[in-house]
């Protein structure tokens, strides 16, 4: 059958597969599933052997989640679309640059949406890839919560709720409310994550969330004074840029 | 009784085939009592975070067939998993849940006979 899009699902719940399967066949003939799996390892095997056009991901599954599939079979040419029952996984979908992130059980207005924008969206029309920018601008009605990799843990924390981000060599102090959590991220990550979300580089050293400055300082020494207390001084490289936001 | 389920989501990712609709709702019979045992398992053993994680992942089991009753007792659950406070209320819903989920399972497996 030439000219299918091959799309394989992988979803640890059976009835899930078969609710998606079904979505697919009876109302997308572009489309043809040539595998479908409930192991990611096993999924992952056929991958790799067997690359698709379209990868139907779930994301919280046993042994491996649908991120950590997407890193094994890395580098992966096909369009993804996360399918989960959680939306505070849609910030880490886009950074994985997902085509569409659907919440289960999927909806056929919804998929016949994410259909659309693989159309849309093929190499010959924007050029190839979609940059995490340009992905997180499809998501701004379902980001609400960023996910925070520390050593032990991932922390779920409102973006509206963090404060500033502050470099820390390769790492970076992320401050909410009254919480600070040390990130193994660097700056550079949150900068690409955040800055469509109102947050500014104001410093080399420092990400804020312009939602939560309460003074600014003029002068040679200009500074902000955030919501939480803290001065943070602004480069004089970025003083321009920053006062632009505001006229 | 009042009817505990809508297939109005199912008719629509099917259009409306019967064949489909019968073997999709044979499917949710398999599995519906599993993820509410799985549920009662993970809660016995106090797996708490367990249980919050697998009660949020099985709403979309219930919202496939549109059984509002049980989305609302599976919500509560989820709610409750935050503190050790609500450990007997956590019970009560789940026994409810359990309720619910079999009258729901009664109903479509009534109508599954009827159709066939």
């Amino acid at each position: 059958m030439p000219n299918k899009i091959k799309t394989v699902i992988v979803d640890d719940n059976p009835y899930a597969i078969e609710l998606l399967k079904t979505l697919v066949e009876e109302n997308f003939p572009d489309l043809q599933i040539t595998a479908t799996y409930t192991s990611p390892a096993k999924a992952t095997e056929y991958l790799k052997k067997k690359p698709c056009d379209l990868l139907l991901l779930d994301v919280q599954m046993p042994e491996m989640n649908g991120f950590e599939l997407l890193e094994t079979i890395t580098p992966f040419k096909g369009n993804v679309i996360f399918t989960t029952s959680h939306d505070t996984f849609a910030v880490q979908a886009f950074r994985y640059h997902a085509l569409h992130y659907l919440v289960k059980p999927v909806r056929l207005v919804d998929m016949k949406d994410a259909i659309l924008r693989i159309n849309e969206m093929t190499p010959s029309k924007n050029g190839g890839g979609h940059s995490a920018v340009h992905i997180a601008s499809q998501f701004k009605h379902v980001i609400n919560k960023i996910g925070l990799h520390a050593i032990n843990e991932m922390v779920f924390v409102e973006i509206n709720d963090i404060i500033r981000c502050h470099a820390d060599g390769a790492y970076t102090n992320i401050y909410w409310q009254k919480e600070k959590i040390l990130s193994s991220k660097n700056l550079k990550y949150f900068e690409e994550l955040l800055e469509p979300r109102g947050f500014f580089r104001i410093h080399d050293s420092h990400l804020i969330n312009v939602n939560h400055i309460k003074k600014f300082v003029k002068g040679d020494g200009a500074h902000v004074i955030m919501t939480d207390g803290s001065q943070i001084t602004i480069s004089r490289r970025k003083k321009n840029e920053f006062i632009n936001l505001f006229e | 009784m009042s009817q505990l389920y809508n297939l109005d989501f199912i008719i629509e990712i099917t259009n409306g085939k019967q064949e489909k609709i019968n073997m999709i709702l044979e499917k949710f019979l398999l599995d519906a009592p599993v993820s509410v045992k799985n549920l009662d398992s993970s809660f016995r053993q106090k797996k708490m975070d367990n249980l919050k994680r697998e009660a949020h992942s099985i709403k979309p089991i219930f919202r496939s067939v549109g059984a509002d009753a049980a989305i609302r007792a599976i919500e509560q659950i989820e709610q409750y998993c935050s503190s050790p406070v609500f450990y007997e209320l956590i019970q009560i819903e789940l026994d409810q849940l359990d309720k619910i989920s079999y009258a729901v399972c009664q109903q479509i497996n009534l109508k599954l006979q009827k159709s066939e």
